[in-house]
């Protein structure tokens, strides 16, 4: 049997209010769950190692065959709490240390920041139901 | 290789300018390099151009049809009227009589289906005739993930149908958001890694965001140059030969 490789993805948040680790979490596995099922889920096998409050950004094991299944749980995700929400895959590498060091890139930072600035400016509340 | 990612625009009437600006910068901020903007007025586009076009980032226009026109005599009409202005013309197929003519008619590059009837519309004949005069398929993957939770199940299954057609007959296929809203934007991967679900080969999915969409714009583009007579024929050194 092929040994399963695992790979770190770098997922960036984007929301007016801010998400803690176990949002992040929650956000992201649900909607891997309600595309793939349990399953699938299994199969994709996400865990989150670090999340930095600040950046508001995640870095997630999952694994190396299934990378374009949490891609594409991302597409999915519009809103977590009553609340409008970006969520979108940065970075991808095979070890932890490699993804920090992207965290801490200043390149990577303003990128994000623009980003940040231009989905918040227009963002209105959500009407709560 | 670096890619080129491609992804179109199809911003609705009501859109204000501004929203429109941002939804481009925002898709320049995800590192796409080339974006079509579709059935937008001149005066518009030349503003957006204008402020956001720079030498790593290229607008074009693109003209869609279909949606609107209900009588094929329409898009007709429509495309006569517009012939060498636009350098993508995509249809949006609603009916089994305007797939099949617009699988067929020079002047179309993209055929679109509407994703509920993607399977039944996108047919073997339509598919054959397709790849007989070198169409490409586009989905645009934002209604996908845009629509409500209870018609997942069936978009994704129509889409998946359908696009295993395209991919035993080899017809290229293009995934794109067709985002009207800036919330509907997607980075190239993510949208690439949807493709991928959906047709099961990531790199015909890369392909998609990418390659196929870029070398038919290039191809289109040597099309509505002044200088092209027909296919292998340009005229060389035009403004050299009139000044001697």
């Amino acid at each position: 049997m092929i040994k399963e490789r695992s790979r770190y993805i770098v997922i960036r948040f984007i929301s007016s209010s801010p998400m803690n680790e176990r949002e992040a979490w929650k956000a992201v596995s649900l909607e891997i769950r309600k595309i793939f099922g349990v399953y699938g889920a299994a199969r994709v096998g996400l865990y989150l190692s670090y999340f930095d409050f600040e950046l508001q950004t995640g870095i997630f094991r999952s694994s190396h065959n299934c990378i374009s299944h949490v891609r594409t749980g991302l597409c999915y995700i519009h809103k977590y709490n009553n609340h409008y929400l970006y969520a979108f895959s940065d970075y991808v590498s095979g070890t932890l240390k490699k993804c920090k060091e992207y965290l801490k890139n200043p390149k990577s930072q303003t990128a994000y920041s623009s980003l940040r600035q231009l989905l918040l400016k227009q963002e209105k509340p959500l009407k709560t139901q | 290789m670096v890619r080129i990612f491609v992804d179109t625009l199809s911003p609705n009437q009501y859109i204000s300018e501004t929203e429109l600006a941002t939804c481009v910068k925002l898709v320049k901020a995800f590192n796409f390099s080339v974006i079509w903007i579709s059935n937008l007025s001149n005066h518009l586009f030349d503003q957006i151009k204008k402020k956001n076009q720079t030498k790593n980032f290229l607008i074009y226009p693109r003209l869609d049809l279909g949606a609107k026109q209900e009588k094929k005599e329409d898009i007709i009409f429509l495309l006569r009227q517009n012939r060498r202005e636009y350098p993508v013309i995509g249809i949006e197929c609603l009916t089994p009589d305007i797939a099949a003519w617009a699988a067929q008619d020079n002047r179309v590059d993209i055929l679109k289906f509407p994703v509920l009837q993607f399977n039944r519309l996108f047919s073997l004949s339509v598919a054959n005739l397709m790849l007989k005069f070198n169409k490409s398929l586009e989905v645009p993957l934002s209604t996908l993930y845009t629509s409500s939770e209870r018609v997942h199940i069936p978009l994704i299954r129509e889409t998946r149908l359908a696009l295993a057609r395209a991919v035993k007959k080899g017809i290229p296929i293009i995934f794109s958001s067709s985002s009207s809203k800036v919330r509907d934007q997607r980075n190239p991967l993510e949208l690439a890694a949807l493709g991928q679900i959906l047709c099961l080969d990531s790199q015909k999915a890369l392909d998609g965001v990418s390659t196929i969409p870029n070398t038919l714009l290039e191809g289109n583009l040597k099309k509505i140059d002044p200088n092209y007579i027909m296919p292998g024929v340009f005229r060389l050194n035009f403004d050299q030969n009139e000044e001697e």
